[in-house]
């Protein structure tokens, strides 16, 4: 398929330096020449800092890159096409793949909904894949001096987990709520 | 002047459906100038409720309002009823009877609450919703969320469903998503299938009309068991029908149309948009059309993406079936005079005959 084809190039372009891998498409040349910490930096000042960067499923299959690797995160020389905040509505495990939201963070604040093979999703975020999981999804331009190159990147947000004070707090709200439930007649 | 023309008569019965191809809203009037409101979606282009901006466009007063019902907490069915409940302060408000547990609260309160307002845009709308009233109410199988004399007619709203089993069940379900200490903060999940929608007979005195919100088929919990249930089964036959579950064949029982409706009743649906899941599909479609040949859609637009070419081009390398949420607003609106025999069909924007 073209459209994969495309994707499958530029996201293998970006996995190695190595030029006969690059020809070749041979997954025992590829060597990744960086690998970055998973702590990656914001794509947007409202934006939560993330975990980890994905790139194409074609490519993931072929060469089994690293779980991080920040060739292509966003990064200042980048043009933001377009960045998604997703949300998993459900998760088929057996299919390997996700039911999202999508809400459009640019421009025309559309919503979208779609599928999404988990494929995409990193190792490392692997574990976040759940109904309720917020991810955001960027495609992105970059300027290189080979020219102009397409990448996208889908990272889930990591939340914190709950602490004993929140959970106090939402025994409070919840006794709170019970405290207005009244009851209706019930019909005969 | 608004395109919805006059508001009905004090002696004139409406159900008016709003959908916007991701969302369902319903607005009935039961006579003498009372309103309920079922559910709430967004009308896109004044980005304010629907059945609110409705009302206000058609001369309907705060105080008309008897009742907000949020027949379930699926974020389809409850964008915007928040402000619904502020802007009519005075409504009761009515939702699934699943959320009066300690459980069930603390599950909403630690999605929406004081600690993580923002993790669910479902359980939010509810919370808030609740939170802002003095009074909320619970429904469940058999409860009366109305019950009045109006032009000399007994008028009697009632919730078919949730089943009273259905609130033990839900309980333990939701206690598997409990907010734990040092368990990740994540946002709400939905539960399936949807046993817990208040479904709703509208008894007129001397018609009926059947809301039938999400409520699935479920030998135990489903439509099996409120159409088995010998209390439902003696409630007069509606000829009126909301289709349940957006005509998709879980939502559909074949004797809802024998023991719950009239032969050929008007039938009125929303349609869905999730990935693949596109309801009705041509096969419910052509169920439905076997049923009753009134049948409507609120909106039958496309719903193909809303994207410049580039973006789409590259998003569908990752993102299959990808669909517009909002693809066409419309409107299916239903009215006649008390003691007349048949409704009146009116579509707006994007509806269409199914």
């Amino acid at each position: 398929m073209h459209a994969r084809n495309d994707v499958l190039k530029t996201s293998y372009s970006s996995y190695s330096n190595n030029p006969t891998a690059r020809r070749q498409g041979d997954a025992s040349e590829y060597r990744p020449v960086e690998k970055v910490p998973e702590t990656t930096f914001p794509i947007d000042p409202d934006l939560p800092c993330d975990s980890s960067i994905t790139r194409g499923a074609e490519a993931r299959k072929r060469y089994e890159p690293p779980v991080a690797m920040g060739f292509l995160r966003v990064s200042m020389d980048s043009i933001p096409l377009q960045i998604w905040e997703g949300t998993v509505v459900d998760v088929d495990h057996a299919a390997r793949m996700m039911r999202v939201l999508l809400e459009a963070k640019i421009g025309e604040k559309s919503q979208h909904t779609g599928e999404i093979d988990l494929q995409w999703v990193s190792e490392q975020d692997q574990d976040l894949v759940c109904p309720g999981a917020v991810f955001y999804l960027t495609l992105f331009k970059r300027t290189k001096r080979s020219g102009i190159e397409n990448a996208q990147e889908l990272r889930f947000r990591r939340r914190p987990s709950w602490s004993s004070a929140q959970l106090r707090q939402i025994n409070e709200d919840a006794e709170t709520l019970l405290a207005k439930m009244a009851a209706l007649p019930m019909s005969e | 002047m608004s395109v919805y023309g006059a508001p009905p008569s004090s002696g004139e019965i409406e159900v008016m459906l709003f959908g916007p191809g991701y969302g369902e809203a319903i607005a009935i009037h039961l006579g003498d100038g009372v309103w309920l409101l079922v559910d709430s979606c967004i009308d896109p282009c004044s980005k304010e409720p629907a059945t609110g901006k409705y009302l206000d466009e058609i001369g309907i007063q705060p105080g008309q309002v008897h009742s907000i019902i949020a027949s379930h907490w699926h974020d389809d069915h409850v964008r915007g009823i928040s402000q619904l409940a502020e802007k009519y302060p005075d409504a009761n408000f009515v939702f699934s009877g699943i959320f009066n547990s300690q459980e069930a609260a603390a599950f909403l309160a630690a999605y929406s609450g004081s600690v993580s307002p923002n993790l669910s845009r479902g359980t939010n709308e509810l919370y808030m919703s609740i939170l802002g009233r003095q009074n909320a109410f619970p429904a469940l199988h058999r409860t009366n969320v109305l019950e009045e004399t109006l032009n000399a007619k007994h008028v009697r709203v009632t919730a078919l469903s949730p089943l009273p089993t259905v609130h033990a069940k839900f309980t333990s379900f939701v206690a598997q998503y409990m907010a734990q200490k040092d368990r990740p903060i994540n946002h709400a999940p939905e539960i399936g299938p949807n046993i817990a929608a208040v479904a709703l007979h509208i008894d007129l005195g001397d018609d009926a009309v059947l809301l039938g919100a999400d409520l699935e088929e479920n030998s135990n919990l489903g439509w099996s068991a409120v159409v088995a249930d010998q209390w439902s089964g003696v409630r007069r036959p509606a000829t009126a029908y909301k289709v349940a579950h957006h005509g998709s064949k879980t939502g559909d029982y074949s004797r809802i149309w024998t023991t719950l409706l009239m032969s050929n009743p008007i039938a009125c649906l929303t349609p869905f948009t999730r990935g693949k899941c596109r309801l009705p599909t041509d096969v419910d479609r052509g169920r439905i059309k076997e049923h009753t040949p009134h049948a409507y859609i609120s909106s039958g637009a496309s719903r193909q993406p809303a994207m410049n070419r580039d973006q789409l081009k590259r998003l569908a390398d990752i993102c299959n079936s990808i669909a517009l949420v909002d693809a066409g607003f419309g409107a299916v609106r239903l009215r006649k005079q008390i003691g007349a025999s048949s409704w009146k069909v009116e579509m707006f924007g994007n509806a269409q005959a199914l």
